[in-house]
């Protein structure tokens, strides 16, 4: 069965950014939230509490609004 | 072996997509390619051809549904004319760059405006820049050799582009003959089934490797992509020339029947100061004035354009340089083309170029919007382009043989 | 963490709503499919779905679709799932066409219409799908002529077995729809809700705060039509003032109070409508 390789070129849309996530992993409840939300798959919860990909997330805010403990702030990138 | 059956062009082609076991049909009917269209429905409700036939919206939507079929590991046949060819347009080129193997049987019919339900070349040669194959048949006999044929060619790996294979509606469409149709066993062996070794969408063989690069790494190379594509199309349709010509052998050898050298036939052109070159049914009309002709002690022959895409080049360039001049039966329109004429004289002339002592050109404007070509029609080409021959100067360079002189 | 189809660092804008939408969408139908289109945007970002894809321009909508389940019909591969994706501009305008006869002939896949309410991706274009009011590059005094096209009820009244309404503010409905969906033979429609923050002119982090206002003012309504029966499948408690959802967005702005007013009560009679045939058939 010939096999099609597929090569799948990401870009690094984390130097898109003005502002970033910050997550305060103490108050993460884990809930899964941002990470349903996150339009570049750049969130994820861990057993620590959520965690950023900051290779590519583009600092668009979603998951700050939608977090329903707030515990996600938007930072200025410089 | 096969058997005999008195069949029409538009039937010979649905026997043809029959035997070639094509797979999906995704198929909208126009005059005059309609009976093609219910043939092959009629076959595949009744179960006799085992085939997804596709009731689609529109030409526009068959080419698409045509292109995903393809895509997804299918045979796909389908047809239509003028119109309907126009309206798939899109399709048409898309299909093309994707390498999707698509054949499709063109009924000549004129394109409007002025338009006519009757023939002249217009909707095949429109794609002649689409990277199809495109291949003129000349009576239902070759309408049927000739769709086995596409198929081996187009889904060759050293091509892998979609064919168009036609023929002149009502003409030939709807003029029936006896056929030889092979049997099922045979096309089997001339034709296995469809794989491609490239595009085929079936998610177990895809295997996805994510490539991190930089924002402006990922633009480098990008906008030469598209040149790559298009040469290798090229590449593809040279590719073609060569296997047209292996093909025509072999299908000679299993069915006993062959199309010149599969990419042009000449008839009674060895000697000839003067030929006529045509495409599709006016071949045959200009087979007989030729041979009248040739009764007189006139030294005239035919040259059949069967391929047009590829281009012949070589084999046209070897078959005309020792004439003196050659008419070119012009069933299309190109309006403000160089000199007044049309679409093969284009090409025939840059063909031809090269050579040293070329032969006189003479374009000769005949069966336009469904004008019937008579032998009268001919046998004024052959005369002129004849006394060119001889005189060494053409009256003119394009002729218009069916307009009416206003006084 | 499962591994998710959709792989980051695409080019959509940031805050893209129908980028959420794809990754609920192939989260959801996993890896034995392939994909006809592109969903939305498509050729301005990189593709990054793992899965097969088959792609043809705006116009034909559905059709690779078509092509691609005969094809795997004839050739006996009928576990595989077909999903086609179409922006609502190429669906509702270009390819309605298409659309239709696809519906009609009830071909056996799940079509997806990705709803930002404009051709998006040429650079915000209205379409039959931009609210009433609405600025546009082409509409730019705000859209004068026609309500949203009511898509899903046409493509409902084909006859075909389900068709649903969907929006990325609400997953949990988002994906039970398209695990019905998948489990329905023949054609299968869903249309999806995408804020777009590039053409709406909201802000990057509102796009799913806005596409829970669409559904909670009543602009937007979640339902289904199961065999050719509606059911409303969420009913907000109460609904909130459309004003509340237009003033978040600039493509809004230049609307008076008697505009806002005429759009409260073109919801509120829509909404009415929605409850009179809930639980009824339409055909």
């Amino acid at each position: 069965m010939s096999v099609m390789r597929v090569r799948k070129i990401q870009g690094q849309t984390g130097t898109w950014r003005v502002i970033r996530p910050v997550v305060d992993k103490s108050k993460c409840i884990k809930c899964g939230t941002c990470q349903t939300f996150c339009p570049d798959s750049s969130i994820h919860v861990t057993p620590e509490g959520a965690e950023v990909d900051y290779t590519f997330c583009k600092g668009c805010g979603i998951c700050a609004n939608e977090c329903p403990v707030k515990c996600i702030k938007m930072e200025r990138e410089v | 072996m096969g058997t005999w059956k008195v069949l029409d062009g538009n039937h010979a082609a649905a026997w043809g997509a029959r035997l070639a076991r094509a797979q999906v049909l995704p198929i909208y009917p126009i005059t005059p390619q309609t009976e093609v269209a219910t043939t092959l429905a009629e076959w595949v409700e009744s179960g006799e051809m085992k085939a997804e036939y596709v009731t689609c919206e529109g030409e526009h939507s068959a080419m698409g549904i045509a292109g995903g079929a393809s895509a997804a590991g299918a045979r796909v046949f389908t047809t239509s004319a003028s119109q309907g060819i126009v309206f798939m347009e899109e399709h048409i080129w898309i299909v093309a760059g994707q390498r999707l193997p698509i054949v499709m049987g063109i009924v000549n019919r004129a394109i409007a405006n002025p338009g006519s339900l009757r023939s002249d070349h217009n909707d095949s040669l429109l794609q002649r820049d689409a990277g199809w194959l495109q291949f003129y048949c000349e009576d239902a006999q070759e309408v049927l050799d000739t769709c086995f044929q596409m198929y081996r060619i187009a889904e060759d790996k050293s091509v892998y582009l979609p064919a168009i294979f036609t023929w002149e509606g009502y003409v030939v469409g709807h003029t029936a003959m006896p056929v030889n149709v092979p049997d099922q066993e045979e096309v089997d062996a001339f034709l296995p089934p469809y794989k491609h070794e490239r595009v085929f969408l079936e998610p177990e063989r895809f295997v996805f490797e994510p490539v991190l690069r930089s924002v402006e790494e990922s633009e480098e190379g990008a906008l030469l992509m598209g040149t790559e594509a298009v040469f290798a199309m090229y590449q593809a349709q040279e590719n073609a020339k060569k296997l047209a010509k292996e093909v025509n052998a072999e299908y000679g050898k299993r069915f006993g029947r062959t199309y010149g050298n599969g990419l042009i036939e000449t008839y009674r052109a060895e000697d000839a100061e003067a030929l006529i070159l045509a495409m599709g049914s006016t071949v045959g009309t200009a087979r007989v004035v030729v041979d009248k002709m040739r009764a007189e002690g006139k030294r005239i022959g035919v040259v059949k354009l069967r391929a047009f895409r590829p281009f012949p080049t070589e084999d046209l360039r070897d078959a005309c340089m020792n004439a003196r001049a050659i008419g070119i039966v012009e069933r299309n329109r190109s309006p403000g083309a160089p000199y007044g004429g049309g679409i093969v004289a284009t090409e025939v002339a840059r063909a031809l170029y090269p050579l040293k002592d070329r032969p006189q050109l003479i374009d000769f404007f005949v069966g336009l919007i469904g004008a019937d070509i008579y032998t009268r029609d001919v046998e004024k080409i052959a005369n002129k382009t004849l006394a060119a021959a001889q005189t060494g100067k053409a009256e003119k360079d394009v002729e218009w043989v069916q307009r009416v002189e206003k006084k | 963490m499962a591994e998710e189809v959709r792989l980051p660092g695409h080019g959509l804008c940031p805050g893209c709503g129908g980028a959420i939408a794809e990754r609920i969408i192939f989260n959801t139908v996993g890896k034995n499919v392939i994909l006809f289109g592109g969903g939305v945007c498509a050729s301005g970002g990189t593709r990054l779905l793992q899965v097969p894809n088959y792609g043809l321009h705006l116009s034909g909508i559905g059709l690779g679709a078509v092509g691609i389940t005969r094809a795997l019909k004839v050739r006996g591969r009928t576990d595989i799932k077909v999903i086609s994706m179409a922006g609502d501009g190429a669906a509702s305008d270009i390819g309605l066409a298409k659309l239709s006869g696809a519906a009609e002939r009830n071909e056996n896949f799940i079509q997806f219409v990705m709803d930002n309410e404009a051709y998006m991706n040429t650079g915000i274009q209205r379409s039959s799908q931009t609210p009433w009011g609405a600025w546009t590059t082409t509409t730019p005094m705000g859209k004068k002529v026609g309500q949203k096209k009511n898509l899903p009820m046409i493509v409902a009244l084909h006859g075909v077995p389900y068709v649903a309404t969907a929006s990325i503010a609400y997953p949990a409905d988002f994906v039970a729809k398209i695990k019905k969906a998948l489990d329905i033979e023949g054609y299968r429609y869903i249309h999806v809700f995408c804020p777009c923050p590039t053409g709406w002119r909201h802000d990057t982090s509102k796009s799913v705060e806005i596409a829970r206002l669409a559904v909670l003012s009543g602009m937007f309504n979640l339902y289904e039509v199961e065999g050719g029966k509606v059911r409303i499948t969420f009913k907000p408690k109460e609904h909130v003032p459309v004003g509340d959802y237009t003033k978040l967005q600039g493509r809004f702005g230049q609307l008076k109070p008697e505009d806002i007013a005429a759009m409260q009560s073109y919801v509120d009679v829509q909404w009415k409508n929605m409850l009179e045939i809930d639980g009824k058939y339409v055909y």
